[in-house]
C-alpha cells in the first residue's frame, strides 16, 4: 500500500472524518435541511391553494360584475327609451297647443284687418260721398241762375200735392 | 225802479200778444226773390198762407224750390233739403 503512495493512516483518518461528517451532516444538517425544504414546499402549495381560491374569486366577481353591468346597461336603455317617448308625447302635445294657438291668432288678426279694411272702405266711401255732394252744392250754386232757379222751384211745386196742411 | 202792476200786466199781455202773432206768422224761405206767380203757386199748395201773415225770406244757400215754416212744423221743398237726404239715404246704405 505504501507503493501505492496511499497513506493507511491517513486513509483511516479521512474514512473516520468522513463517517463522522456523514454522521453530524445527516444528523444536524441534512434533517433540519429537509425538513426546512418541506416546510416550504408545504408553504408553497398552501400559497398555491390560497392563490387559487382567491382567482376562483375574482373570476366569480368579475362574471357577477359583467351580469350587473349587463343589468344596469338594460335598465338605462329602458329609462331612456322611457323618457323619450315621454318627452316625445309632451313636445307633440306642446306642438298640437301651439298650432292652436297660431291658428287662432291667426283667425283674429284676419278678422281684425278685415274689419279695419271695411271700416277704411267705409270712411273713404262717406268722404267721397261728402266731398261729391260738396262739389255739387257748389256746382250748383255757380251754376244755377234765377231762371233756372225759378224754374226748378216751379216744377217743384207743381210736382207736390195740392192743399196742404201746415197747421 | 219799481214799476206799476197795472203797467206789469199790461206790458206781459203785449209780449204775449206779440209772441202770438210772431207764431201765427208763416216764414217763406226761397233761394231767390219770389215773384207773384211763385207765391200763387205756393198759396194754391198751402191755402193757410191766404189767412196768415206771409214773411218772405230768402237764403241762396236753398240753390232752389223753398222752405215753409210755421210754428214748430217745416216742410222743405228745396234742392237743398232733397241733398240732405240723399245723403241720408246713402249713409245709409251698406
Amino acid at each position: 500500500m505504501e507503493n501505492l503512495g496511499i497513506d493507511t493512516k491517513l486513509l483511516i483518518a479521512q474514512t473516520v472524518n468522513f463517517a463522522l461528517f456523514f454522521f453530524i451532516f445527516k444528523r444536524f444538517i441534512a434533517k433540519p435541511f429537509a425538513r426546512y425544504i418541506d416546510q416550504e414546499k408545504n408553504k408553497e402549495l398552501e400559497k398555491e391553494k390560497a392563490l387559487k381560491v382567491v382567482q376562483e374569486e375574482r373570476e366569480k366577481l368579475e362574471a357577477k360584475s359583467v351580469k350587473l353591468q349587463a343589468q344596469m346597461k338594460q335598465e338605462t336603455l329602458k329609462v331612456i327609451s322611457e323618457a323619450k317617448e315621454s318627452a316625445s308625447k309632451v313636445r307633440e302635445k306642446i306642438l298640437e297647443e301651439a298650432t292652436h294657438e297660431a291658428e287662432e291668432i291667426r283667425d283674429k288678426a284676419k278678422k281684425q284687418a278685415e274689419e279695419e279694411k271695411n271700416k277704411v272702405y267705409k270712411e273713404f266711401q262717406d268722404k267721397v260721398l261728402e266731398m261729391s255732394l260738396v262739389l255739387i252744392n257748389k256746382t250748383f250754386k255757380d251754376v244755377l241762375t234765377d231762371d233756372f232757379k225759378k224754374k226748378i222751384t216751379e216744377k217743384i211745386l207743381k210736382s207736390s200735392s195740392d192743399n196742404i196742411s201746415i197747421s | 225802479m219799481k214799476l206799476d202792476t197795472s203797467l206789469k200786466e199790461d206790458l206781459r199781455r203785449f209780449i204775449r200778444e206779440r209772441m202770438k202773432k210772431e207764431s201765427e206768422k208763416i216764414r217763406v224761405i226761397s233761394a231767390y226773390k219770389l215773384n207773384g206767380h211763385d207765391k200763387d203757386l205756393i198759396s194754391k199748395k198751402f191755402p193757410l198762407i191766404k189767412s196768415r201773415v206771409v214773411v218772405y225770406e230768402i237764403d241762396p244757400d236753398l240753390l232752389a224750390g223753398v222752405v215753409i215754416k210755421y210754428k214748430s212744423k217745416i216742410i222743405d221743398l228745396s234742392v237743398k233739403g232733397r241733398f240732405k237726404d240723399l245723403k241720408n239715404t246713402l249713409y245709409e246704405l251698406d
